[in-house]
């Protein structure tokens, strides 16, 4: 309790008042003088004096409940001016201002700032944490974006307080335009794969194969008929973004949305989707119009279900085409044909940067150890088979010339085309063609001709084929290249490997079949024989030519290996 | 799973995304199966019960019109024996028939938003029945400001059947500007579309938010409702006659507060949901989401903006 010095000083007596004028009703008056009550004439007192506060107060206790109101929403937190940026299309470095408003009463503390997927993004301004931020303090950082980094944004800046809150600032964005021309059908569309393969021959024709590159190269080109607005689009984005990445619509793969969806929906669901190039991590193409199209980024693919990373920026009615996308380059030069001052064609190509393989098995039966891909070819293109040797000559000049047969086998190469009339064809060639890496891995292919012709049937467990007589005990009997057979049957298709062969007579020889059938096939139900050559690429690019966005043409080079 | 948004082709399948989130987000699917030419459901979370039941052109009971959309009650226990109208504890009249709430309008395909919140426990869907017409539905625990009985609560865009009126008196603040068809706890509107539940001066059941004439026999009110001496104004237009803030355009959220009638005359505060505020949207888009501080709100009008329902809206609570 705090003591004082003081002393209580006297008053001053109350005197008459120099002038007055008393009322009449009044006779007399006794003047006042102080002390006016004896309290007051008490002599002044010399000591302490001590403070006796606080005094106690009546009180009255109330139950109550406090009811919240808007100032709730704003106090007692911190806020983040803008709370998330999202940067759409960064084609140029982007910067913005971020307030830190500390909107608590009290002091709070900054002791870090965590950054993750801030590739080519960065804060800057007030000092580095641990910063203190005063109560009701605001503070301005400028954030940021550099065009240069990952092709999708999603990155985070986690500012951590000390007592444990956290505040998390999202950023998203693209680094990426679409390329949003699309194909003139009328000349069709081009994609080619190109692996890089090495193979080296022995003297004796057999080969060691070697695969140079893990992914294949992938391009695509197409022509385009543009007009009006489109043309001034193109051009612009020609002239602006020539020498980056774009994303390029996959036109081959395109369907239509079958539903609204609305911009904040993480969902879309893609018909065909199994039979497109959609992959998690990949992008989509929500397309209406050269000018009005979305780039979303794929998490997940689930059957026809696409769940996005970010949510859409857009509504997108029902119809909307639906593309895959990768991202591309513009490869070499694009000329554009100006036919009128609003119309344009060209041709443009692209090569893919983010490359892809496809996981899914190759389709087909496996026979020794490797496929059979027993797909019909194309009969309205001839089918092209050349047969040469590995043949040295030896030529001094002065003499006789000597040759030597290296192999002492032919080579023989065929040249075959496919239409692919569907999807689900496409991607089961697709898958097939991804498994044999160019010229690296060999497969088993029928000639897909009647090399055979059988004149008796077949009994169940008996492993002999008797056929017409072309000369094979004489000439190949069960040579390496040419001892296995395919059997199509209207009881089913068989492959057996020719063990041995003899001659009957003049008009029949018997092959002996490494297996017996288990089932007697007559001469009528048999459709066809044909030698089964084990055989590879003999190309590492591929050319798949789009007819419509669901019909391809390819034409495939193949070589015969010993089996 | 605490937000969704997707389209639905109508009542049943609408009924039936709001279960698989609700299934989702933790509420236990105690029953989902055929209802007449629809579907019903009936959802637990601790002790909150609630039944939903999908109508195509149907009533809830006569004297009701018919309506295509989702009903929604809340009860006491689930007597797997009856039907979702006949379950214990319903919102009922004095005459001990059936009332509901409900979303309505669902006569072809639409957009929805589901929300899900815990402390205290809120499950929200709201609907684009129509372009830029959104009606909701709200069901969960208030917070209450003691430890009374009851707390659970049902809202939706209409009451027992579909009646939107928008005569020259039906507005809030004597403007016609005002009107406010589809906010939730509005106590404007006669009879309501919103129930609380709670126990006090001798009622153990629903009390009907509304200006007037409580269906449930019982009125509780919000935020509109007017003094009793001029000038008569009410809690929310102090509050919206200063929103937006013209400074810098933001419009401050305010919790519908809830408060019953007792016999006296007053009224006694009970709680407020948590995670639904009452929104001036002048300055933002339907379903667009904001942040204030760390959180995320998404904004709705209560009806259509800038139509019959103004730039009345509110806010529902986002967490993703």
């Amino acid at each position: 309790m705090a003591a004082f010095a003081g002393i209580v000083a006297p008053g001053s007596a109350v005197g008459e008042p120099v002038h007055y004028e008393r009322a009449r009703g009044i006779s007399g008056y006794r003047p006042v003088r102080y002390p006016f009550a004896a309290a007051d004439s008490v002599s002044p007192l010399a000591g302490t004096r001590g403070a006796a506060r606080p005094i106690s107060e009546p009180q009255r206790r109330l139950a109550g409940a406090r009811m919240p109101s808007f100032a709730d929403d704003w106090y007692h937190r911190i806020h983040l001016l803008p709370p998330r940026i999202d940067l759409g299309n960064v084609i140029s470095p982007i910067v913005r201002r971020l307030e830190v408003w500390n909107a608590h009463l009290q002091e709070q503390t900054v002791l870090a700032i965590e950054a993750t997927g801030a590739d080519g993004l960065a804060l800057s301004g007030p000092p580095a944490p641990p910063l203190v931020f005063g109560a009701l303090q605001s503070r301005t950082y400028s954030f940021s974006a550099s065009h240069r980094g990952t092709p999708a944004i999603n990155a985070a800046f986690t500012f951590r307080f000390a007592g444990g809150a956290e505040m998390r600032l999202g950023v998203t964005g693209r680094r990426v335009v679409v390329f949003g021309i699309r194909p003139d059908w009328s000349d069709g569309m081009t994609e080619r794969l190109e692996w890089l393969s090495e193979v080296l021959e022995a003297h004796d024709g057999s080969e060691q194969r070697i695969r140079l590159r893990q992914l294949p190269r992938r391009s695509f080109e197409y022509s385009w008929l543009l007009e009006g607005q489109d043309v001034r689009l193109l051009e612009h984005l020609l002239f602006a973004w020539g020498a980056r990445i774009y994303c390029l619509p996959v036109w081959t793969d395109g369907s239509r949305l079958l539903q609204d969806v609305v911009a904040g929906g993480r969902q879309l669901v893609v018909p065909d989707a199994a039979h497109s190039d959609y992959h998690p991590g990949g992008i989509a193409v929500l397309w209406r119009s050269t000018a009005e199209n979305e780039a979303v980024e794929i998490a997940s693919v689930d059957g026809a279900a696409l769940t996005l990373t970010l949510a859409l920026g857009q509504s997108w009615p029902a119809g909307t085409r639906v593309l895959p996308a990768r991202l591309a380059r513009l490869d070499g030069t694009t000329g554009v044909r100006r036919l009128t001052d609003t119309i344009a064609s060209g041709r443009c190509r692209f090569t893919v940067e983010d490359l892809g393989a496809s996981s899914a098995p190759e389709p087909g039966t496996v026979y020794r150890s490797y496929s059979v891909f027993d797909w019909p070819p194309d009969w309205s293109e001839e089918i092209d088979v050349s047969c040469q040797r590995k043949l040295t000559v030896i030529d001094s000049g002065t003499g006789p010339r000597g040759f030597d047969d290296e192999s002492g086998a032919p080579q023989l190469g065929r040249r075959l085309t496919w239409l692919l009339p569907n999807r689900p064809q496409i991607t089961a060639f697709r898958q097939w063609l991804a498994a044999r890496t160019g010229r690296v891995h060999p497969c088993w292919l029928p000639t897909f001709t009647s090399n055979l012709q059988v004149s008796r049937a077949v009994v169940s467990g008996g492993s002999g084929l008797v056929v017409r007589n072309t000369g094979y005990s004489r000439f190949v009997t069960a040579h390496p290249q040419r001892r296995d057979l395919i059997l199509r049957t209207r009881l089913g298709t068989f492959f057996r490997r020719v063990t041995g062969a003899e001659e009957l007579s003049a008009q029949e020889e018997l092959l002996s079949l490494d297996q017996p059938l288990d089932v007697t096939v007559t001469v009528d139900q048999v459709l066809q024989v044909s030698w089964l050559e084990l055989v590879r690429l003999d190309q590492d690019a591929v050319e798949l030519f789009w007819e419509t966005d669901g019909v391809v043409r390819v034409q495939l080079s193949t070589r015969t290996l010993p089996s | 799973m605490a937000y969704q948004t997707g389209t639905a082709a109508g009542p049943t399948p609408l009924l039936d995304a709001l279960r698989l989130f609700a299934v989702a987000s933790g509420w236990q699917e105690l029953r989902w199966g055929p209802s007449g030419p629809s579907q019903q459901l009936s959802l637990r979370k601790g002790e909150l019960i609630f039944h939903l039941r999908s109508a195509l052109d149907e009533a809830l009971r006569s004297g009701y019109q018919r309506v295509t959309g989702i009903f929604l009650v809340g009860s006491d226990q689930f007597d797997p024996a009856q039907p979702w109208n006949n379950q214990p504890g319903l919102p009922r009249d004095p005459s001990k028939r059936i009332e509901a709430v409900g979303l309505y309008e669902v006569e072809g395909p639409c957009t929805y938003h589901l929300f899900s919140s815990e402390s205290p426990v809120q499950l929200t869907m709201v609907a684009e029945v129509a372009p830029g017409v959104y009606h909701h539905l709200a069901f969960g625990q208030l917070v209450k400001y003691g430890d009374y009985p009851g707390g659970a609560f049902v809202s939706g865009a209409f009451g027992s059947s579909d009646a939107l009126t928008a005569s020259a008196s039906d507005y809030i603040f004597g403007d016609t500007q005002d009107l406010h068809f589809g906010l939730p706890f509005n106590d404007y509107k006669y009879a309501g579309g919103n129930y609380v539940r709670a126990a006090a001066d001798g009622f153990d059941g629903w009390w009907s938010v509304c200006q007037a004439s409580p269906i449930t026999g019982k009125r509780a009110i919000s935020i509109w409702e007017e003094g009793p001496r001029s000038p008569r104004e009410t809690l929310a237009n102090y509050w919206w006659s200063r929103t937006p803030n013209t400074l810098n355009g933001i419009a401050p959220l305010l919790p519908f507060y809830v408060f019953l009638e007792r016999p006296d005359g007053f009224f006694s505060p009970f709680g407020y949901p948590a995670h639904l505020r009452y929104l001036n949207i002048t300055h933002h888009a339907p379903a667009e989401v904001f942040a204030i501080g760390p959180e995320q709100w998404m904004a709705f009008p209560a009806h259509s903006k800038n139509n019959k329902s103004g730039v009345h809206g509110y806010a529902v609570r986002l967490e993703r």
